[in-house]
C-alpha cells in the first residue's frame, strides 16, 4: 500500500521536513562570489601579497640618498644612492667609492657585505675636517667633501659634486636622521642558527594503490574501490613542527641549512555523508596480497541511531631537514626570504593506521603495514625582521608534503599528507 | 538593515548590503543545493554560482514576491543548469534506465529527523532526485519542470511517480516514516 496516496499529504510532508534545513557554507565560498562580484578589488592573495612586498621593499630603497653611519663615530659612512650605483664615503678612509648594483633590492646587502666592511676596516690618515662633518649624526654638512683627493674619477665627481650641492640644499636631508650599522654586524657572519616552530593544518589524501594486485583471496572485493577518496572524507585537524638548524652562507643571498626537526601529525577520517555502507564495503578487505588490509572497520558504518564515528590518525616523527634559504629582497633590518626543505622522516610513535575511538584499526596490528621511514618536502617564505639584540624574528607560511605514501607499497591504498601552517622561529649569527 | 535597505545597497554594489544578504540565505540554500548535489563539495559550488547569478541579476527582482521566494528560485536553476552540465545527467532521465536503477544503499546516520529524509531523498537516482525535488518541494509544475529539464511532460510526471514510491521504500526501511508522518499528520490535525 502507498503510504502517500495523496499527493498532497506526501509534498507537505516532504515540504515541512526539509523547510528547516540549513548548513552553514565554508569561507570559501563568499570569498568566491566576493571576488567575481568585485574583480577590482579581490581578497587578499599571494599574488597581492607580493606585488605589495615588491613594492614596499623598491619604494624603500629608492630614496636618493640614504646615510649609514656606525654608532661608533670613527665608523661613519654616507651614501649616495643614484641610477643604481652607490657612492659611498667612509670618513676612516677618506675615499669615494663607486659601487654599481644591479637590483636594488641587492643594495644594502652589497653594500654591508662586500664594501662598508672593507672600507671601515681600511686605515688612512684622518682628515680632522672631514671628520668633523660627521661628527653630529643628524646634521650632515658636505661642503669639505669638494675637495675629496681621492675622487679621481670626473665623471664619478661631479655626480658626487651634485649629489653634495643638492644635498646641502635640502632642509629635509640635513635633518635627516643617519640609518645606523653596527661595526660588529652579526649578519657579516658566516654561520647562524635558528629555532622554530610551525603551527599548522593537516590534511590528508588517500587514493588507489595502481600498482598493488589484489589477490585471489579476495575475489569478493568490491567493484569500486577506486572511489576511495570520494567516499571518505578526510577532515583536517592541528599540527605542529618545531625544530632547529644550523645556517651556512654560501653568497650574499643564498645560505644552505640542516638541523633536526620534531612533527606531531593528525587528521580525522570519517565517511562522506550518505555513503557509510559505500566506505564500508570499500574499505573492508579481507587480504590484499596476503596483507590484512582491514580488520576492524565497522565502526565506519554507522548505525541509525549513533553518532558519525571518525578515525584520528596521528604520529610522532623526527625528521632531519637539509635544505637552502634565498633572501629575495630586503634591507639590513626587514628581508624576505622563499626557501625549500627535504626532510627524511622517522615515526616514533602515536596511533597511525587511523585508529578507531575503540582502537581499533585496520592495519596489521604490530604496526608492520604503516611505512616508518619517509620523506617530507617543505616550501615556505617569511619576513626576517631584525631586532636590537641582533637576533632576527621569523614569520611565514609554510606548506609541508609526504612523498611516499603512509602506508607499505602492497596495500591497495595510497595515503600522503600533507600540511598548511605559520612558522615562526628566531635566528642569530655566530 | 532592513530588507529595503539591503537591496538597494546590493543594487548600488555596496559589498556590506551584499554580505549581510549572503548571510541571511547561505544556508538556507545551501540546504537546497545539498538536495540536489552529490556530496558538499558540489553543493558549495552551486550554491557560489548561485549567489554570483543572485547578485549579477537583482535588479530583476520587481518585490513581486518574496525575496526568498526569488533567491530560492535562482539557486534552483543554477543546480539544475550545473547538473545538465553533467554528461551523465541525461542518462538518469532516462525512464528505462531509472527503472533498473536500485537506491544507493547508503546510511543515514544523523540523529535530526530532518537530515534522515534529506539524506533518504539524496539516495535516489538523479533524475528521480531531481524531478522529485522541483515538484514536491519546490512546488513546480510537470509542465515547468519539462520545460527546465528538456524532457517530455509525461517523462516528469513518471519519474515523479517512480521517485515517489522508491523514496517511500527508503522511508520505511530506514524506520523514518511510522514515526515522521504520524507525527507530521498529528500536528496538521491539531
Amino acid at each position: 500500500m502507498n503510504l502517500f496516496e495523496h499527493n498532497d499529504n506526501f509534498e507537505q510532508f516532504l515540504r515541512e521536513a526539509t523547510e528547516n534545513f540549513r548548513m552553514r557554507p565554508s569561507v570559501r565560498v563568499w570569498t568566491s562570489v566576493y571576488n567575481n562580484i568585485h574583480p577590482s578589488k579581490k581578497s587578499p592573495s599571494a599574488a597581492a601579497f607580493l606585488v605589495f612586498m615588491i613594492s614596499f621593499f623598491i619604494l624603500n630603497s629608492s630614496n636618493s640618498i640614504v646615510f649609514l653611519q656606525s654608532k661608533s663615530t670613527e665608523k661613519q659612512i654616507a651614501i649616495h644612492v643614484h641610477n643604481k650605483q652607490l657612492l659611498t664615503y667612509s670618513k676612516k678612509s677618506h675615499e669615494i667609492e663607486k659601487i654599481a648594483f644591479s637590483k636594488k633590492q641587492h643594495m644594502y646587502q652589497a653594500v654591508i657585505d662586500n664594501k662598508i666592511k672593507a672600507q671601515i676596516n681600511r686605515k688612512s690618515n684622518n682628515d680632522e675636517s672631514l671628520l668633523s662633518t660627521f661628527e653630529n649624526s643628524n646634521t650632515i654638512d658636505f661642503s669639505d667633501m669638494k675637495s675629496q683627493p681621492h675622487l679621481q674619477d670626473a665623471n664619478l665627481r661631479q655626480e658626487f659634486n651634485q649629489f653634495v650641492v643638492s644635498a646641502k640644499n635640502n632642509d629635509k636631508l640635513k635633518t635627516q636622521k643617519p640609518f645606523y650599522i653596527s661595526t660588529k654586524n652579526n649578519d657579516e657572519s658566516e654561520l647562524s642558527y635558528q629555532l622554530y616552530a610551525t603551527s599548522s593544518v593537516g590534511y590528508s589524501n588517500g587514493y588507489r594503490n595502481t600498482e598493488t594486485e589484489i589477490s585471489n583471496a579476495s575475489a569478493n572485493q568490491p567493484q569500486n574501490v577506486t572511489e576511495l577518496n570520494k567516499t571518505l572524507r578526510y577532515m583536517p585537524e592541528y599540527n605542529l613542527e618545531a625544530g632547529g638548524a644550523f645556517l651556512v652562507n654560501v653568497t650574499n643571498s643564498l645560505r644552505l641549512k640542516a638541523g633536526m626537526q620534531l612533527n606531531y601529525t593528525n587528521y580525522k577520517l570519517t565517511n562522506e555523508e550518505g555513503t557509510g555502507d559505500v566506505a564500508n564495503s570499500e574499505i573492508n578487505n579481507p587480504t590484499i596480497n596476503n596483507v590484512a588490509l582491514v580488520n576492524e572497520i565497522q565502526i565506519l558504518h554507522p548505525d541509525m541511531n549513533t553518532e558519525l564515528k571518525k578515525y584520528n590518525s596521528s604520529t610522532y616523527e623526527i625528521s632531519i631537514p637539509l635544505g637552502t634559504e634565498l633572501e629575495l629582497i630586503g634591507n639590513h633590518q626587514l628581508k624576505w626570504f622563499a626557501g625549500a626543505t627535504i626532510q627524511p622522516s622517522y615515526i616514533v610513535g602515536g596511533y597511525p593506521g587511523q585508529n578507531t575511538n575503540e582502537m581499533k584499526s585496520y592495519l596489521p596490528e604490530d604496526g608492520s603495514g604503516f611505512r616508518k621511514w619517509n620523506v617530507n618536502t617543505s616550501f615556505e617564505t617569511f619576513l626576517s625582521y631584525k631586532l636590537p639584540n641582533g637576533s632576527r624574528i621569523n614569520a611565514g607560511p609554510q606548506f609541508r608534503y609526504q612523498l611516499f605514501s603512509s602506508y607499505d607499497s602492497k596495500y591497495l591504498y595510497n595515503e600522503k599528507q600533507y600540511n598548511i601552517g605559520l612558522k615562526l622561529g628566531i635566528s642569530r649569527n655566530f | 538593515m532592513t530588507e529595503l535597505q539591503m537591496l538597494e545597497g546590493c543594487k548600488l554594489n555596496n559589498v556590506t548590503a551584499q554580505e549581510v544578504l549572503y548571510n541571511r540565505y547561505n544556508s538556507k540554500m545551501l540546504g537546497v543545493c545539498y538536495r540536489y548535489a552529490n556530496n558538499r563539495a558540489d553543493a558549495e559550488d552551486m550554491l557560489q554560482e548561485g549567489f554570483i547569478r543572485i547578485f549579477s541579476q537583482l535588479h530583476q527582482y520587481r518585490s513581486e514576491g518574496s525575496l526568498e521566494g526569488w533567491i530560492r528560485r535562482v539557486i534552483v536553476h543554477t543546480c539544475i543548469n550545473i547538473l545538465k552540465k553533467n554528461k551523465k545527467f541525461s542518462e538518469y532521465l532516462d525512464i528505462a534506465h531509472a527503472e533498473n536503477m536500485e537506491a544507493r544503499q547508503a546510511s543515514v546516520y544523523s540523529m535530526m529527523q530532518t537530515k534522515h529524509i534529506i539524506e533518504c531523498i539524496r539516495m535516489l537516482p538523479l533524475g528521480y532526485k531531481t524531478v522529485l525535488n522541483l515538484y514536491a518541494i519546490e512546488g513546480y509544475s510537470h509542465k515547468e519542470i519539462a520545460a527546465i529539464l528538456e524532457i517530455e511532460e509525461g517523462t516528469s510526471r513518471s519519474q515523479y511517480a517512480r521517485a515517489k514510491i522508491m523514496l517511500e521504500n527508503i522511508l520505511i526501511k530506514r524506520g523514518v516514516i511510522d514515526q515522521s508522518f504520524k507525527k507530521t499528520k498529528n500536528t496538521a490535525a491539531i
